[in-house]
């Protein structure tokens, strides 16, 4: 087993097919649900996939998934597609993406349920991407989302197991008796544990390529984690749950930094070995649109360079305050011009399908053997409410990109009216693209045939 | 299924268990009225929105189930429940049931009070953490977690809730590289560690010079300047560190009928030690000449004539030196050093200006006693003298006989002008002539002839004067073939015998020469012609030294007899060369001097090595050539002067003149007559020239600055060039010039003196009148001394020599006149001068620290404050001011860099200075550095143990042996693997702030089941976090470690006295904003520009605002309804003008203003920042305020809003109110039912604009209705009605709210059942305590919730699903 020449971390042995003869090792269990007690929401353990399988004998790229998300819904006229294939109509709000119609896909109806029960806003946006149901009055639970869940499965493939980002802040307050947590963030390493974002694109960008450990680094980290292990011992259960967070965390920091983390084998090589540009400026950016542009990048590097295969970019809460100054667009903040579905609101949300089209354009111009690296991926790209006015009995939501192949676009899906329409079905697509077979992920046991 | 049974057990909510029998008493009362109106729909088998009340109901057990139940209670309370359309209850089942339920929950509250919950391990919020390293550094800039992921929220809405403080590796890594951060800011001292704003030695060490130029400034003032240039470079060498002596005095003149001095000094701000000692002296002491004079204006009142004597006998008795040239060889000993102004004898001089040319000038000496009454001596002026430029000096007694001589010889001269230009034309080419038989000619007297050829250069070579340098230089700049003439310092010049070029340390080229000017004296090199020729003149100048100095002026100029002509001049600066020539067409006679000149600019000679190169050709078939360098340089001692290569002996001359020479332009101004005279060949015009030239001359003395004016004062003096010696005859006895001879030579008691002397009676003055013209440019110079006799050793005068007479008699502290005094009076004064230096000091103190009054030095602090520590400090102070300065050693190591200091500096030693005057230097350098590098070895332990002193604070209790062990071995081993003390140091640190104890607030659970307290560190830490969102201060941990705190009582006093601190502040921004949903209000980007340009600029006032109002909340222990109703709040200048608050220009930046509620304001309501949160972008939403009113303050919870509401336009429509376009928004049945709950709270805030700004129209230009109605039927009117409304019948809602928010704040978690009654307590208490929000802290910090922690094995199924 080739480690790429790098030294392997001698205190933890990997050993190759550990995952699969042993199940889900204690460490695996603590990365990958937290706790657990999450167990009701993954009942059984899963039969894990592995990488996928080279057809043919030639070496494929790996499907990549980039999950991008923005609140408050879309204009409720606008947000529409039909027919098929190159001939496929789109609604205004989809116009951006008009190059693309053959490699995406246009689902319709698909909702959750759990979503539906509480306030509104933040109780119905910490769920997106798990199903869960939230926990209300001051408390934080919902279900780890469907990209940490990949993470804990498949990061260890990868330099950097996942990337959280976000181009605004998070909110800190209770909103309707939910905590505005769940409105900023739609990725969760735990039920418990929503990802901290990342929305410097200087630290984002670090997180990917920084890798030098500074002298004493690895001493100041056994000393921690030795503070740790003494520590965890005198918390209460419950304190010891929330701890490992912290547990864990100085231990993938350890093997990030001895070098550890190398990649198992590939059999490909991505088409860039380091990155192509320049680290971007501290700060963040002045103006919002290359604030994205500049994370979209930062996704495209992370993949090109095989340093990722999963991400999630949050454009703007649920709730947002954003304004767009420079769409002419400075008059209401994003979450109140959502009430008005107006021509402005429009504008803002055409504004937002260009940085997915830019995405999908950047990935699109990479050639990995055979396909692009958009055709290797997954765009998924949705809000967690149709519309501003609160109405998530179904929501908005677009895939771009062909998951190497196992994805035909140029199609709409339309799930309206069927008593199977949940959102989680179409998380166990993804994860079923990814190589990750699961029983049962949320209110869902069942992919999407369609997709 | 599974999704149902989750959704109950994350509803589950008391963690104790409650005999069920007693809690479902009250409930089984309304049993039968559950079954009729909610088991219907929420039973077993429907479970409408989820809920199965059914079971619940069945199960019996309350407590398991009492969040369902408070839902209930809150849905039917409301009427939300049963829902329209079915079947709804009577009033009275309604009440009952109400009833029921609130008994059955009310037991289980009482069942479970004090219990504290389940409380999830939290790590330090964003903002604890940095509130937490600045306590702990003490450095306010620090901000480390600028860029971490903002935090959510949790619990009852605030980011210290663990639940919402989520940890990741990528956050890890951000704390990890945080830490090292911090640690890049340790200051390593002596005494331990510090931290400082800087991260490196440089900025600490500025850092630490700011810290002591701070603490001189408390005591010192600035002002005075003293500047000196250095190489071009001005720099003040004399400034800062004064004795603020305006203050003391103007103190003392308020102390002058007595008075406590302690008192007045406090009043103004002043040293209490130094001003008792001062008006100690001034109203008594031993007698003084000096301090005697300056008591009597203190007794008198004069304080403005007294602070004028002071300053101006400061100015006389100090002096100011360079800092950087103490210690050297000749260098100052100190910066402020004492001056006597006592001689035994003094020179006197005044020059008479040059261009005063008509009427008189009158010369005053004046020998005047120094106290009035003193005893009566003789006072000597020896050897007064007129001393003329370029002539011997003509002694004052025969003054008068010679001006007179003079007065008549220069209208001879004059009269024979035209006549001497006209010998002139004759004599020119001539060198042999004969001036007596060219005089004959010309029918003129053969001496005014003399003096005119040569003045005008022609014919007749007149005897060159020259200052020969005559001091060998065998061996300059240490090279055998580097040898010259001139003095070892300055002037030289120096010529390089070898074929290397070598530094000495400026560019010698091989085979060059090079001269070396002193700040007085030019160097010249002269080529005497040894014949007759036509010369054409070329050479180079070029500064040598280029890296330094400021480079070199130079002239070439043709001497003949007294004429000089000025062929080429200018600079040279930088490392070019600057060539001259070629010049063509030079005639030269035999004895004829080309002279090049090189002077220092502007009178600085440092680094003023010159490279200079002459060469002349001659004329004819076979020209000859003279080169300086190829003549010279081989054998520059062979001679001064020096041969040419032909043999001609003296042809090089290497001598000096005073600079003036250069800045001189000799001969004819340019235009003259005579210019004009000399540039035409024409006879006609030659003699019609001279003939205007005499007439001129003859003329009275011209005014003015033109060229013949000039030209006359050139002429007319006793410097001029016509007036050669002579020998005077006996004066006129009515001559008005001058003085009689007869008062030299004897003293007025008959004796005589020097045949020169004057001798004069102390209190003479001695008036002395001379032709303006004739002096113009001379000096009078004297010597004047108390002359030997009886009486001298007790005289002593003030003499001065002055173009005016002297006002009445009396001492002036002038350091430029000093006083002659015999032996006893000089010892009478010195002692007066030393009693007046001591009380008044010019400077108290160096407060430069850092000299920069030489170009180079090694003195990098300076520390001179004797005056400061003798005078005002006391012990503790002295103690303070020795630490910082130990500090800045220790700190900026100046000891070690000092060393290399010393070595660069002599390798760099240039011609100004010796290195040989730097030796003093060494023996101290190397012995300070080596005691320092011995200090820094001692340090090291001390300052391990300081970390690990800095652990336990940072980890809030003391470090168990285990800990301190291996925070030890961590640092050995860091050691052990190579690293400098330094770096193991601080990875300790950042091992310390990276580790869980520090980042998380961990608490042990009590062992069993039981609650219990907890513990007596972990107890602190939660006060402190409370109150301060920071750490325990020393006093509190002193608390924790001594157990006090476990007494309530203790604890609630503790907690009294941090709320009264200034970091109270923290508990406004956490909690108060927090609740208000104000924090962060500063950084707020929600406003259209468009809309709100003012906003930016005043966003950060308005969150100031709100901060200090709440801060006030706390510190000053106010009502919690003044949050409501309070008159007062704080401004700044922008905030006042957008609140319409008058504001006048003096007084602190920001104010506490009073009269809020007459101006339409006060209280939170009011406040911009809150107002301008609950807006829109671009206008006023009356529903954001409206809700924020009802869910924040009043603690109501609002339903979910129905899908599908209508879109709302969000520009302000031109035909409709903001308030027209929300009341049509909300008139849709769906919406209305909630929205009259809070749309009235909304329209009773539309008086003012989306920020805050007061209005009494809409943007659209309509008339604001600001009345409304609420659910309860209250009329309201603006923000009057509102206030009246929330504070009079709503004010249990209020208080009940803020009870609950802090609370939930003070224990991070959500309130539960089970703080209900001590939610009630809170709330009696309040009200018997005037609503003072201390008694709220009080109560929670007493409360078994914050004082205990569950116990390990308590049942905790029902808190964490």
């Amino acid at each position: 087993m080739s480690h790429n020449g790098a030294p392997m971390n001698d205190r933890i042995h990997r050993v190759p097919g550990a995952h699969r003869a042993r199940g889900l090792s204690r460490r695996t269990l603590l990365r990958g649900l937290g706790v657990a007690m999450a167990l009701p929401w993954l009942e059984s353990l899963p039969a894990w996939g592995g990488e996928p399988a080279a057809q043919g004998g030639v070496p494929e790229a790996p499907v990549r998934l980039a999950v991008l998300f923005s609140g408050n819904g879309f204009h409720s006229k606008e947000w529409w597609a039909k027919g098929a294939g190159a001939e496929m109509e789109l609604g205004k709000v989809l116009a951006p993406l008009a190059d693309f119609r053959k490699k995406l896909l246009f689902i319709r109806g698909l909702y959750h349920d759990e979503a539906t029960k509480g306030n509104i806003h933040s109780s119905q946006t910490g769920n997106w991407l798990s199903g869960a149901p939230l926990a209300s009055g001051g408390e934080i639970r919902s279900g780890t989302s469907v990209d940490q869940l990949l993470a804990q499965r498949f990061g260890d493939q990868t330099t950097v197991p996942s990337l959280v980002l976000g181009c605004e802040k998070s909110n800190p307050s209770v909103h309707k008796n939910y905590s505005m947590l769940y409105s900023s963030h739609i990725s969760w390493s735990s039920p418990t544990t929503p990802t901290p974002l990342e929305i410097y694109p200087a630290l984002a960008f670090d997180r990917l390529f920084s890798d030098g450990a500074a002298r004493g680094d690895q001493g100041v980290l056994d000393a921690v984690l030795d503070d740790a292990g003494g520590l965890r011992r005198e918390l209460g259960s419950g304190d010891q749950r929330k701890f490992d967070e912290y547990l864990e965390s100085v231990r993938d920091v350890e093997k990030r930094l001895a070098g550890a983390r190398v990649r198992t084998a590939r059999d490909w090589q991505p088409t860039l070995a380091k990155p192509d540009r320049a680290r971007p400026a501290d700060g963040l950016p002045e103006h919002l649109g290359e604030h994205m542009r500049l994370m979209c990048d930062i996704v495209v590097l992370g993949f090109q360079t095989d340093t990722t295969r999963l991400a999630t970019l949050k454009l703007n809460n649920d709730h947002s305050s954003q304004r767009y100054p420079d769409l002419g667009v400075d008059y209401m903040i994003h979450h109140l011009l959502s009430h008005s579905d107006s021509a402005d609101w429009l504008k803002v949300n055409v504004f937002f399908l260009e940085q997915l089209a830019y995405l999908a354009r950047r990935l699109d111009a990479i050639q990995e053997g055979p396909r692009t690296l958009l055709d290797n991926s997954m765009l998924v790209y949705g809000s967690s409410m149709m519309t501003g006015q609160h109405n998530n009995d179904q929501l908005p939501m677009v895939l771009v990109g062909g998951a190497g192949g196992r994805i035909a676009g140029g199609r709409v899906l339309d799930y309206t009216g069927k008593p199977a329409r949940q959102m989680c079905r179409l998380h166990l697509s993804l994860m079923d693209k990814m190589g990750l077979k699961v029983p049962r992920f949320g209110d869902a046991d069942q992919p999407l045939a369609e997709v | 299924m599974r999704a149902r049974r989750l959704l109950v057990a994350a509803l589950f909510a008391c963690a104790a268990t409650v005999s069920s029998a007693e809690s479902a008493a009250p409930l089984a009362a309304v049993t039968p009225i559950l079954k009729d109106r909610c088991l219907t729909c929420h039973s077993q088998a429907k479970h409408k929105g989820d809920l199965d009340l059914e079971s619940v109901v069945a199960d019996g057990r309350l407590a398991r189930h009492a969040r369902i139940w408070q839902k209930v209670l809150e849905q039917v309370a409301d009427g939300d429940m049963p829902p329209a359309g079915k079947p709804q209850s009577t009033a009275e089942e309604r009440s009952r049931l109400l009833a029921g339920v609130r008994g059955a929950l009310d037991v289980v509250a009482r069942q479970t009070a004090g219990d504290p919950g389940p409380v999830v391990l939290r790590r330090l919020s964003n903002a604890e953490y940095t509130y937490t390293l600045r306590d702990l550094t003490g450095v306010e800039s620090l901000d480390v977690a600028r860029e971490f992921p903002a935090d959510g929220a949790a619990g009852e809405g605030f980011s210290n809730t663990g639940m919402a403080l989520a940890m990741s590796p990528a956050l890890l890594g951000k704390y990890l590289d945080a830490a090292k951060a911090v640690a890049a800011h340790a200051l390593l001292l002596p005494d331990g560690i510090g931290f400082s704003a800087a991260t490196t030695r440089r900025d600490a060490t500025d850092e630490l010079v700011a810290q002591l130029r701070a603490f001189y400034a408390g005591f010192s003032a600035t002002g005075s300047s003293d500047m000196v240039t250095r190489q071009g470079i001005p720099m003040d060498k004399n400034q800062g560190g004064r004795l603020p002596l305006e203050r003391y005095l103007a103190a003392a003149n308020e102390l002058r009928a007595g008075g406590d001095a302690a008192a007045v000094a406090r009043a103004h701000g002043l040293n209490p030690r130094y001003l008792a000692n001062l008006i100690a002296s001034l109203a008594g002491g031993p007698p003084s000449e000096l301090l005697d004079g300056l008591r009597a204006r203190w007794r008198a009142g004069d304080a403005a004539g007294l602070a004028d004597a002071v300053a101006q006998w400061q100015r006389a008795l100090f002096r100011f030196n360079s800092v950087g040239d103490i210690g050297v060889t000749g260098g100052a000993t100190a910066w402020m050093e004492p001056v006597s102004p006592l001689v035994a004898e003094q020179e006197l001089k005044l020059a008479f200006p040059a261009d005063h040319t008509s009427g008189e000038a009158t010369a005053y000496l004046s020998a005047l006693a120094t106290v009035p009454g003193a005893p009566a001596g003789l006072v000597v002026w020896r050897q007064p003298r007129l001393v003329i430029p370029g002539r011997p000096p003509l002694p004052l007694r025969v003054a008068r006989a010679y001006v007179d001589d003079l007065l008549a010889r220069r209208v001879r001269t004059f009269a024979g002008t035209a006549a001497a230009l006209a010998a002139a034309v004759d004599a020119a080419g001539d060198a042999h002539g004969d001036v007596a038989q060219l005089a004959q000619r010309h029918h003129i007297d053969p001496g005014v002839l003399a003096a005119w050829l040569g003045y005008l250069g022609v014919g007749f070579a007149g005897d060159l004067a020259l200052e020969h340098f005559d001091n060998r230089l065998p061996r300059a700049g240490a090279y055998e073939f580097v040898t010259g003439w001139g003095s070892t310092e300055t002037p030289s010049v120096m010529a390089n015998a070898s074929d290397q070029a070598v530094r000495i340390p400026g560019k010698m080229k091989a085979h060059g020469v090079v001269v070396h000017p002193s700040p007085t004296r030019c160097v010249a090199v002269g080529w005497q012609s040894p014949v007759t020729a036509t010369l054409r003149i070329a050479g180079a100048v070029m500064h040598a030294h280029p890296e330094c100095g400021n480079g070199v002026e130079w002239v070439l100029e043709l001497r003949r007899g007294s004429a000089r002509r000025r062929l080429a001049a200018g600079t040279a600066i930088n490392a070019d060369s600057v060539p001259f020539g070629p010049l063509d067409g030079v005639t030269v006679q035999p004895g004829d001097l080309i002279a090049l000149l090189v002077g220092p600019r502007n009178a600085d000679h440092s680094c003023d090595l010159t490279d200079v190169e002459l060469t002349l050709t001659g004329d004819g078939p076979n020209p000859v050539t003279w080169s300086l360098t190829r003549e010279v340089s081989g054998d520059i001692l062979a001679g001064n002067p020096h041969a040419d290569a032909a043999g001609h002996p003296a042809v090089w001359h290497f001598y000096s003149e005073p600079t003036a020479v250069m800045s001189e332009h000799p001969g004819a101004p340019a235009d003259s007559l005579l210019a004009r005279w000399q540039a035409t060949a024409d006879p006609a015009t030659q003699a019609r020239l001279a003939d205007d030239l005499q007439r001129l001359l003859l003329a009275p003395a011209p005014a003015g600055d033109g060229a013949d004016a000039k030209l006359y004062r050139q002429l007319a003096s006793f410097a001029g060039p016509l007036a050669a010696a002579t020998t005077p005859a006996v004066p006129a006895a009515d001559s008005p010039w001058g003085l009689d001879p007869a008062l030299f030579g004897k003293r007025p008691d008959g004796a005589a003196c020097d045949a020169d002397d004057l001798c004069v009676a102390i209190g003479t003055i001695l008036a002395v009148r001379l032709p303006a013209g004739l002096v113009a440019g001379c000096e009078l110079v004297a010597t004047a001394a108390c002359a030997p006799g009886p009486a001298a050793a007790e005289a002593s005068a003030q003499a001065r020599l002055a173009a005016t007479a002297p006002a009445a008699a009396g001492l002036l502290p002038d350091p430029t006149l000093p006083i002659i005094a015999g032996a006893a009076a000089q010892a009478r004064w010195t002692s007066a001068y030393a009693d007046f230096r001591a009380l008044f000091p010019a400077a108290l103190c160096y407060t430069k620290i850092v000299p920069a009054d030489e170009v180079i030095t090694l003195t990098l602090f300076y520390r001179e404050d004797g005056p400061l520590v003798t005078l005002m400090l006391d012990d503790a102070q002295r103690v303070q001011l020795d630490r910082l300065w130990d500090r800045l050693r220790f700190v900026s190591q100046d000891a070690l860099t000092t060393v290399d200091a010393f070595e660069q500096i002599l390798q760099y030693a240039t011609q100004d200075g010796d290195p040989r005057k730097l030796e003093p230097l060494r023996q101290p350098i190397t012995a300070r550095a080596a005691a320092l590098r011995q200090r820094l070895l001692d340090a090291e332990p001390v300052q391990l143990d300081a970390t690990l002193a800095f652990a336990a604070q940072a980890w809030r209790r003391p470090l168990t042996a285990d800990e301190q062990q291996a925070l030890r071995a961590r640092y050995g081993t860091w050691r052990t693997e190579g690293l400098h003390h330094d770096e193991a140091l601080r990875l300790v640190l950042t091992r310390v702030l990276a580790a869980p104890a520090f980042l998380y607030r961990a608490e042990r659970p009590v062992p069993g089941a039981a609650q219990g307290p907890v513990g007596d560190w972990e107890l602190a830490t939660r006060l402190s976090y409370f109150l301060w969102s920071g750490p325990p201060d020393a006093a509190l941990r002193a608390a924790a470690a001594s157990g006090a705190l476990r007494d309530p009582a203790a604890l609630a006093a503790q907690a009294r006295r941090l709320l009264g601190d200034a970091r109270a502040r923290r508990l406004a921004v956490e909690f108060g904003c927090s609740w208000l949903h104000v924090r962060g209000f500063d950084q707020l980007d929600e406003k259209s520009e468009k809309a709100f340009p003012a906003f930016l600029a005043l966003r950060g006032s308005m969150y100031e605002e709100s901060i200090r109002f709440l801060a006030d909340l706390f510190q000053s222990d106010r009502s919690v309804l003044s949050l409501l109703d309070a008159d007062h709040t704080f401004v700044d200048k922008a905030l006042a003008a957008h609140y319409g608050i008058p504001w006048s220009a003096d007084g602190p930046e920001w104010r506490r203003v009073e009269g809020l509620r007459a101006l339409g304001r006060g209280g939170i309501l009011g406040q911009a920042a809150i107002l301008a949160k609950q807006s829109g972008a671009s206008r006023t939403s009356p529903i954001l305020r409206g809700a924020w009113v009802s869910e924040t303050l009043l603690g109501e919870r609002l339903p979910r809003p129905p899908k599908d509401v209508p879109p709302f336009p969000e520009q302000a429509d031109a035909a409709l109110s903001v308030r027209a376009l929300t009341e049509r928004h909300v008139s849709d049945a769906r919406c209305a039912g909630c929205h009259q709950r809070f749309d009235a709270f909304g329209f009773a805030l539309e008086g003012f604009d989306g920020i805050g700004h007061a209005q009494d129209r809409d943007p659209g230009g309509k008339p604001l209705d600001i009345t409304a109605t609420t659910a309860d039927g209250t009329r309201l009117a603006g923000l009057d009605g509102l206030r009246a409304y929330l504070a009079g019948p709503r004010a249990a809602a209020f208080t009940g709210q803020f009870c609950r928010k802090l609370l939930g704040f003070a224990l991070g978690r959500a309130v539960r059942l089970s703080d209900e009654p001590l939610l009630h307590e809170m709330q009696s208490a309040l009200a018997a305590n005037g609503w003072r929000a201390g008694t709220a802290v009080e109560l929670i910090v007493r409360s078994r919730q914050f004082r205990e922690i569950r116990g390990r094995g308590a049942v905790s199924e029902d808190d964490e699903p």
